[in-house]
């Protein structure tokens, strides 16, 4: 190969002028960007909890090498005293999802529970809510009315932030599968389950979402995610139809799959085809041999009834038109309308509407209520009585013409919500540094 | 679990008055005595959704009334050798291919295809009636008729001697054509609950 | 004016100025990172809420940091290894054993497969093994413009090989299918087109020296040198790659360019001559002038491709091609596919990959074989602007002059994998026997 050389110091004024012109910009260029990157990463979200909250852990409660990490975070715990079952609700498995994190929002700032215990992570993976989509151009921040105010929220990536994991392997082996991902994947909190305790920080996260659900013996566990809507699997909940014969494999190594003794797959086509009055939502089953996701794994290494919720996001779907905030939290787009007309998306998508971000985060908190209460039915001993701002009462607010994510908010500042404000970070932060 | 079944049932009716008055239309329903024979058309899970709304009937008992079978081999056999003792009097074939399953389902469309046709042609030896039951809502892609679920229409609504299908399904009238062409009965539901209540009417213990 | 029309309009601007700016600096590069920063501003003019670009652009830069890192790490170990005297005596021992043309070409066309299946990474091929097929192959008569055909289509071929196909696994991620079932779909193919290649750039060949003239060319033995310095850096760099295969939750995760900088100490311990400190950096310094052009490639790539993104050229590009009639996808699809490489390298596989998975997948085609056909397609991108990143790296290897009839040389390989690809494309389910 030849190597030409490149001489700095020798060549003419203007060459060199034009080179310290083009690293001056370039500074400048790294200067804004840091300081942009930098923002994202240190913003802390301020929620108002509800009063019925109970006990907050941490993620590093239950896997203790998490403590110091991006990847820790809060886990907030509503337990009525009254005997019934235990709901794991797991927001933000995906940043770059953000509908999934107001919902989780929206139920902690909301909920009421009556019987049984509630457990909500706002911010399954807080690390790669830090950092923007690299090369996808995603807003660092999107805004919500609220009559206190705007309210700032972070987007953030579909992956763990490379500053706090990496390098990433050539490719990805799932653990204990032995299924090859793609080699970021080591990075996806939702292809890393069940986890390794000793593992990259992702994977002990992953671990950390298994020991909740072992350890608080979680009943019916229920992660928020959102689906481009050229992919099938957007607007349904995702259930195992079969799980992994635990016994079996751990005496013989060998993954087999037997239908198990309650059905998470029959509670969500109940949940589904119940809220089909509401909104459309149909039910999938999840692939034995898909690896790494939630709903197969936290249905092979738990006891718990596990449920994946999409709702239609066409930010993911790439070939949007420009990339504004508005985009995200209105999801009006021409292209997609043009595919929808052509019949390939998977949603009946209409730009005059487009998919808000209200809709989306309603679908959330329905489907979950859904879900939760088609399991009381199907076991009553796994019966939960919560309620939680619901897609109906977000509907009827936007037909008054009010930011209904907003107005179930509430202030932080406000005297009589300061001791039940609480600062989502990594790390426990005290609410009065931040506000 | 019986204490949950009753519980469920009651509930049901609670929350879903509606669905007590099944909303059936077009051609009158046909019955069939027990067993019958549950599969999929696709390997999506409507199938299973059929079991779930059967079940919550509380009228017939798996493996005793009738059973289902989705594995692609398995249900050959099946027909033959019926795991609940008799013969099947008959196959209800649910259609719906697997979304999920993006190359990760074990198994292609064309082998579904492939399968099904073998799985009609024993139906066919064994004069075993096959109904066609489409009740998995936003499967279809109309006017694109390579979709794995307009292939399986294709396949499997012309050799059945009974259709019955959600409303929403026969948007574009695909059903009612195919019930024309064919002189094949076709019976419309409003809502996949509905096939709760209408199970009971159409199989006889 | 409508979204079509106005990123259209930044399309045409993208285009001009790329052309423009590549006619007057002479550096695609540099280029393209203009083109981004011109339609990054032109799209903010245009949609006043997109927001600052800076940002993004910067964001961009580090899409394929990982990538550069690999092509540095890399180009250091071939380096050193090549001082050895490692890759010479190599060299002189083909010529020494192995006097078929045929059998030769054979060996150096597997040879060449394994960095580029082993790293995803074409250019990787290039640099481990471009310059010994060079010498190689111009010392028994095959014409520079064959011999750089030569090295750049067993390039692409072995990024595309197994076990690690970037474009595939990268298009698995994002339709939620496993990364398994790939091996036979893509190797014979690889295998047809490879020998077809052989065949293509050996037909003529004719070796007019004896091998005792050509070992009297080449460059002499290194004293000291054995077969167990020459093997064990290789061996080194192969044990890597098993252990993360197979051993992947023993072990920490290295990465890619850490597994090459180890295989560089190995080199250097096994290094039979003395060189000073002084001529190691000597070395690595050449070695970074070697691969900047290339670092700058991919990097430049990243902030285009981000700006595209950001402004809604990107999504009119991929909604344009995945809405298109079947027929003109086929028709259309060995241009589209490889335009689209040549322009988001890598990320092709997200913005025009995923779409076309998901849309094939409702016409109800195999998509595995899709996917893998895909796979095939986009590398052949690898030799077209604004990136052509092997491309340009073979007739740097070679010392080829001329792209554009380097070009027009490698259409005949290039068309015969597109045109099984296609075919793969048109008749999935001809070849899902394969997996």
């Amino acid at each position: 190969m030849s190597a030409k050389k490149h001489v700095i110091w020798g060549s003419t004024p203007g060459r060199f002028a034009g080179k310290i012109i083009i690293l001056v910009i370039a500074c400048v260029f790294a200067a804004i960007a840091g300081y942009e990157f930098w923002t994202l990463r240190h913003y802390k979200e301020v929620i108002v909890v509800s009063e019925d909250l109970t006990e907050v852990k941490w993620f590093s409660d239950y896997v203790p090498s998490l403590k110091g990490t991006w990847l820790d975070t809060p886990v907030f715990i509503f337990d009525s005293g009254v005997e019934g079952g235990t709901v794991f609700v797991n927001g933000c498995p995906h940043p770059y999802e953000p509908a999934s994190t107001v919902a989780a929002y929206l139920m902690l700032e909301n909920i009421k529970v009556d019987k049984g215990k509630v457990i909500i992570v706002p911010r399954a993976n807080y690390s790669g809510s830090t950092e923007g989509m690299l090369g996808d151009a995603y807003p660092m921040f999107f805004h919500v009315d609220t009559d206190f105010g705007p309210v700032k929220f972070r987007i953030g990536d579909r992956y763990a932030n490379p500053l706090d994991q990496w390098p990433d392997p050539y490719t990805y082996v799932n653990y204990p599968s032995g299924q090859n991902l793609a080699y970021q994947d080591i990075r996806n909190l939702n292809r890393t389950y069940p986890g390794r305790e000793n593992g990259t920080i992702t994977e002990r996260a992953a671990y950390a979402v298994m020991e909740i659900i072992r350890q608080e013996g979680v009943d019916i566990a229920i992660d928020m995610h959102e689906a481009e809507i050229l992919y099938p699997v957007t607007s349904t909940y995702v259930a195992p139809a079969k799980v992994l014969d635990r016994e079996h494999f751990e005496e013989t190594g060998e993954m087999v799959y037997v239908e198990p003794e309650k059905s998470s797959l029959d509670i969500a086509m109940m949940a589904a085809m119940n809220i089909g009055n509401t909104f459309f939502m149909k039910s999938e089953a999840s692939p034995n041999t898909l690896h790494g996701l939630s709903h197969r794994e936290w249905a092979d290494w738990s006891d718990a009834l596990t449920f994946l919720m999409e709702t239609p996001e066409i930010f993911i779907d790439k070939i949007t038109g420009p990339r504004t905030e508005a985009l995200m939290t209105e999801g009006k787009d021409h292209f997609l309308q043009v595919v929808t007309d052509k019949g390939l998306t998977y949603f009946p998508y209409e730009e005059d509407f487009g998919t808000p971000l209200w809709y989306r985060a309603g679908r959330h908190l329905s489907g979950a209520l859904e879900v939760i209460n088609w399991a009381g039915v199907f076991y009553p001993e796994m019966e939960v009585i919560v309620s939680w701002p619901t897609y109906t009462e977000l509907e009827a607010l936007e037909n008054q013409g009010i930011d209904s994510v907003g107005a179930f908010l509430h202030d932080p500042n406000d005297p009589a919500n300061r001791d039940r404000a609480y600062v989502i970070y990594h790390k426990p932060v005290d609410v009065d540094d931040v506000l | 679990m019986k204490k949950g079944v009753v519980v469920l049932f009651f509930l049901i009716l609670a929350l879903v008055p509606v669905q007590l008055f099944a909303a059936v239309s077009g051609d009158p329903i046909k019955n069939y005595d027990c067993p019958f024979l549950l599969t999929s058309a696709g390997q999506g899970p409507g199938s299973k959704q059929l079991r779930l709304l059967i079940n919550l009937s509380k009228a017939f008992t798996l493996e005793k009334d009738f059973f289902l079978e989705d594995e692609p081999l398995p249900r050959l056999a099946e027909i033959d050798n019926p795991i609940v003792g008799e013969p099947y009097t008959v196959l209800v074939m649910v259609i719906g291919t697997t979304d999920k399953g993006l190359g990760a389902s074990g198994i292609t469309i064309e082998d579904e295809i492939n399968n099904l046709k073998e799985v009609i042609a024993k139906a066919q030896s064994k004069n075993l009636p096959i109904v066609a039951v489409s009740i998995e809502q936003d499967k279809r892609k109309p006017g694109i008729p390579t979709n794995g679920n307009e292939r399986i229409i294709d396949l499997v609504c012309p050799v059945s001697e009974w259709m019955v299908v959600l409303k929403a399904n026969n948007t574009d009238g695909r059903f009612t054509e195919i019930s024309q062409k064919y002189g094949i009965p076709l019976t419309i539901v409003d809502s996949a609950m509905d096939f709760s209540n209408l199970c009971k009417e159409i199989f006889i213990k | 004016m409508s979204v079509t029309m106005l990123t259209l309009i930044l399309l045409i601007i993208m285009i001009a100025v790329f052309v423009v700016s590549s006619i007057f600096l002479k550096s695609p590069d540099i280029s393209m990172v203009i083109a981004g920063v011109v339609i990054a501003i032109c799209g903010l003019i245009m949609f006043p809420e997109l927001g600052s670009p800076v940002r993004y652009l910067v964001e961009g830069l580090f899409v394929n940091m990982d990538l550069a890192m690999l092509f540095i790490a890399a180009s250091i170990f071939i380096n050193i290894y090549s001082n050895s005297g490692a890759v010479s005596t190599l060299t002189r021992g083909i010529v020494k054993y192995i006097h078929n043309k045929w059998l030769l070409m054979i060996i150096m066309g597997v040879l060449m497969l394994i960095p580029g299946a082993l790293t995803g990474a074409g250019s990787v091929s290039i640099f481990v093994l471009g310059g010994l097929v060079d010498t190689v192959f111009s010392q028994i008569g095959i014409t520079k413009r064959r011999r750089t055909v030569f090295i750049f289509f067993f390039a692409i071929l072995s990024a595309a090989a197994p076990p690690i196909n970037l474009w595939t696994m990268l298009m698995t991620a994002q339709a939620n299918m496993p990364y398994v079932g790939f091996t036979w779909l893509l190797l014979i193919p690889i295998v047809i087109a490879g020998a077809v290649c052989i065949i293509y750039c050996g037909w003529g060949a004719k070796q007019d020296k004896t091998p005792e003239q050509i070992l009297a060319e080449l460059p002499p033995e290194t004293p000291g040198m054995t077969w167990w310095r020459i093997v064990l850096p290789i061996v080194a760099i192969i044990i890597l790659f098993i252990l993360g295969l197979y051993l992947p939750w023993g072990l920490p995760v290295l990465g890619l360019p850490l597994m090459f900088i180890l295989a560089a100490v190995v080199a250097f311990l096994c290094n039979p001559k003395k060189t000073t400190f002084k001529e190691y950096v000597g070395i690595i310094n050449n070695t970074m002038e070697q691969v900047f052009p290339l670092v700058a490639n991919v990097l430049s790539i990243g902030v285009l491709q981000s700006a595209m993104a950001a402004t809604g050229v990107r999504g009119l590009l991929g909604s344009f091609c995945v809405g298109l009639p079947l027929v003109a996808i086929y028709c259309t699809i060995l241009i589209f596919g490889p335009i689209m490489q040549g322009c988001f390298n890598y990320g092709v596989s997200v913005v025009l990959g995923g779409p076309l998975i998901f849309m094939f997948n409702t016409l109800g085609m195999d998509v595995t074989v899709i996917c893998a056909a895909l796979s095939l397609i986009f590398p052949l991108g690898d030799s077209l602007p604004p990136s052509r990143i092997v491309g340009r790296l073979a007739c740097v290897e070679t010392g080829e002059k001329s792209y554009l009839k380097f070009f027009a040389a490698a259409l005949f390989p290039m068309l015969v994998l597109g045109g099984m690809a296609v075919f793969m494309i048109v008749k999935p389910a001809w070849f899902a026997f394969l997996y």
